[in-house]
């Protein structure tokens, strides 16, 4: 447990730590009665808030014995003490619930600018029990809650459900989060959304508020919170908001948004291409990426709640048959999910695809990863045309796909067996080997095959594949590191290191998920772990420091990863489709990791390594080892995939080439169990959680 | 393999001659600074195109090219030989600033 604050050092008891309440709503809907809960203040400094308190309060509540679709499982609607302060890229929300996804935990986290709204009515977060009849909407204020009629808003999209609400509470400056038709017809990876293009995107969160008939929320407060020291958290919020401005990810996100990436992601075969067959597609970057958005159809950027950087698109199609009027356009995700996956090179159907998703309330991700498995299922003839009545479903149809994101979400036809997501249909038309998932959460667009701590990552997310658990993206990229954690980058193609630099991630990703914070901002600033303890030492007057803060992360992770057990994960879970480790059965054979090199290496200041006596030294231990050995030397040599590969096609039918070329999951997966002292069974130790003080949780889960 | 993206004949057309010369093309922030997209280059050697890249767009562009990753056909010059790998007429440079996104 964390060290005592300045104030119980003292001798007293810190009456209100900062950056918090201490307090949340909970609303029944069955009973419809609204009332306050205290939270403990230790709860607070132990996981300190986010998805971390909600994890804590779900455990507490055995939310885990109901389920997903039922009025027990609590939907929890979380900030974290960075919300509603001006700290840069802390507009974030995060919605959990047990997942009707994938059945374990469930969390999404969403920008836009609900969550400052949420904080200044004197609440820390809501937590919805219960199901209503009839479609109601929840109405928070300084005053209290109220649970209001929506059923004349069932059935209308986000966008109008937004402007409707704002109209009916008479205030422009409420926000807005709901749900779409997805989500009332209980699409299974239906999403929820504010400010139109900011979406709580995984999971099926959306899902579990239609049936709860939950139709919005809607927030707006002016209440000010408490700041234990208001001159340091100033100092820690400029230097962050400095490093953001000289910051070169930060000036790449907010000239081309989050699809900056496509173009490199491509050159390094990062984008899944064609259901994940392909490792590269020159034409893709050109036609989807964000530097063809913003010469194109962008307007104007758009940003989050307090955040200097301003990712968001906003684009315009003015004629054709995908005329979009002014509005979010698709992010990273969006134009590869929605694009490069389905091998799709319209950018305007694109848009449209994305904006459809946004309306009905869709997870893009997962919407992208469902039509491709289907269109692979419908060419290796396990899904025929009587199945889809009548559609004929292939690769870059514009067309096919506007329809197929509707039938989805109204859950017609096809529709009502894809809106059950790709683990679903692959179980009842086969193809498992190309249904891509973990945990029955689609993969989100990175290729493991490019970076192979993206493979642990998907592996070991707690909610299934999932790329913003951790930091392991931007940490294999270059742009990051854990030296702080005492932990080395390791190469982009072994798995020596893989696993410690995984664990290190975690601990990053979680506090982002709990503190609360944008991963884009705070990782474009650096990441660093002990600027963030220096945020919320100043913000809540907790004792943090780096390896507090580390220890923060490592229970909040376990705490999770127990509720994931409790759900019914085991070791079993912790697996990725080979589709997604071996070579790409077509297109280029894929030399592409030749273009990831650590950056770090090529910093290697080489006039020392002129000097001398690194000269002599090495010169005799080549005399005395290298040279007697130089074959097994090369023989070794040839084995190791980034030198093996340089240049040379794979020859498909050499079983020892693809051994090679495979990513080395196993290999990694065994070191991170024990790194993180997971039993055969896939629990966490008793001991560990000990450790952690999570004793009640190591008696709950090991009896 | 697609790399170079571009065919020699297109880039010839684009070069407005039969001299062939290595292709530079420029990503993301870069391409924003220097207001161009690609174009052919007279270096001979990785190291000479980052010079060529200051001369031709002014001291505007260093900011990028720190920390940037330069690919060779496709490769990084990290498992070439860094600033001195030398290139050839048909060989594309491509050079992207540090960024991350997704």
């Amino acid at each position: 447990m964390l060290p005592k604050s300045a104030e119980e050092e003292k001798g007293g008891k810190c009456l209100m730590m900062g950056g918090n309440w201490g307090k949340v709503l909970k609303v029944d809907l069955t009973e419809r009665t609204i009332e306050e809960e205290v939270i403990p203040e230790e709860h607070y400094r132990d996981f300190l808030g986010g998805s971390g308190l909600a994890a804590k309060w779900f455990f507490d509540h055995r939310g885990w014995e109901a389920e997903p679709l039922s009025p027990e499982n609590p939907l929890m609607i979380m900030n974290g003490p960075l919300s509603g302060t001006n700290y840069p890229g802390v507009s974030r929300l995060e919605i959990c619930a047990r997942s009707p996804l994938t059945g374990i935990w469930g969390e999404a986290s969403m920008g836009g600018h609900f969550s400052p709204q949420l904080k200044r009515t004197g609440y820390d977060g809501i937590i919805v029990l219960g199901a209503s009849e009839k479609p109601v909407y929840l109405y928070v204020t300084d005053e209290g809650a109220e649970i209001r009629d929506a059923s004349h808003l069932w059935g209308k999209d986000t966008y109008e459900t937004e402007e409707l609400l704002k109209q009916e509470v008479g205030d422009k400056r409420a926000q807005v989060i709901c749900i779409g038709p997805a989500g009332e017809n209980l699409v299974k990876f239906a999403n929820v959304m504010n400010d139109r293009g900011s979406t709580a995107g995984r999971c099926g969160m959306g899902a579990v508020m239609g049936y709860k008939r939950l139709k919005a929320v809607v927030a707006r407060g002016n209440k000010k919170f408490p700041v234990a020291d208001e001159a340091g958290f100033k100092a820690a919020r400029e230097k962050m908001s400095e490093a953001l401005k000289f910051s070169m990810v930060a000036e790449g996100l907010h000239a081309f948004g989050s699809n900056v990436h496509m173009e490199y992601g491509m050159a390094i075969g990062d984008v899944p291409t064609k259901n994940w067959r392909e490792a590269y597609w020159a034409e893709g970057p050109e036609k989807l990426g964000g530097t063809t958005v913003a010469e194109t159809i962008l307007t104007r950027t758009h940003s989050c709640f307090a955040c200097p950087i301003a990712c968001k698109r906003i684009v315009e199609i003015k004629e054709g048959p995908y005329r979009m009027e002014e509005g979010p356009g698709s992010e990273y995700e969006a134009a590869a999910a929605l694009g490069t996956l389905q091998r799709m090179d319209s950018m305007e159907a694109n848009h449209k695809a994305n904006e459809l998703c946004n309306r009905y309330g869709m997870d893009v991700i997962s919407c992208g990863g469902v039509i491709a498995y289907a269109t692979e299922a419908f060419e290796a003839g396990l899904i025929k045309k009587s199945d889809t009545g009548g559609l004929k479903l292939g690769w870059n149809q514009p067309d096919t796909l506007l329809e197929l994101i509707r039938r989805i979400a109204f859950r017609e036809g096809i529709g009502d067996e894809m809106a059950e997501g790709v683990r679903s249909m692959s179980r009842k038309f086969g193809g498992e080997e190309f249904a891509i998932h973990v945990k029955g959460l689609e993969c989100p667009m990175h290729d493991p095959r490019a970076l192979w701590g993206m493979a642990l990552t998907y592996a070991t997310s707690i909610r299934g594949a999932c790329h913003c658990a951790d930091s392991n993206l931007y940490v294999d990229l270059g742009l990051l590191n854990h030296n702080e954690l005492g932990v080395k980058r390791s190469w982009p193609y072994r798995a020596k290191g893989k696993a410690a630099q995984t664990v290190a991630s975690q601990k990053k990703g979680v506090i982002a998920n709990s503190a609360v914070i944008c991963e884009y901002a705070w990782n474009a600033a650096g990441g660093s772990l002990a600027e963030m303890a220096e945020a919320l030492r100043a913000l809540t007057g907790f004792n943090y420091t780096v390896e507090e803060l580390a220890k923060v992360g490592d229970r909040i992770w376990y705490i999770k990863r127990a509720i994931g057990n409790l759900c019914g994960a085991t070791r079993e879970d912790d697996r990725l489709p080979r589709r997604i480790l071996e070579p790409h059965p077509e297109g280029i054979t894929s030399n592409l990791h030749l273009a990831v090199f650590p950056q770090f290496m090529s910093m290697v200041p080489m006039g020392k390594l002129r000097m001398e006596r690194v000269k002599e030294t090495t010169a005799s231990l080549m005399k005395k080892y290298l040279f007697p050995n130089m074959d097994k030397i090369l023989t070794s040599l040839n084995k190791l995939p980034v030198f093996s590969t340089r240049g040379k096609k794979l020859e498909r039918k050499d079983p020892e080439e693809i051994r090679r070329r495979t990513v080395a999951f196993d290999e990694m997966l065994e070191e991170y169990y024990r790194l993180r002292d997971i039993d055969e069974k896939g629990r966490p130790s008793r001991r560990r959680l000990e450790e952690l003080g999570l004793n009640d949780v190591a008696d709950v889960l090991h009896g | 393999m697609t790399w170079p993206t571009s065919s020699m004949d297109e880039r010839r057309a684009r070069q407005g001659g039969d001299e062939e010369m290595p292709l530079v093309k420029l990503y993301a922030t870069l391409r924003k600074a220097a207001g161009e997209k690609e174009y052919p280059s007279q270096a001979r050697t990785v190291g000479q195109v980052l010079e060529e890249l200051r001369e031709r767009y002014g001291d505007g562009v260093i900011r990028y090219l720190r920390g940037c990753i330069v690919l060779v056909n496709g490769q990084n010059i990290g498992y070439l030989k860094g600033k001195r790998t030398k290139l050839k007429a048909e060989d594309e440079v491509s050079i992207f600033p540090p960024l991350a996104g997704g």
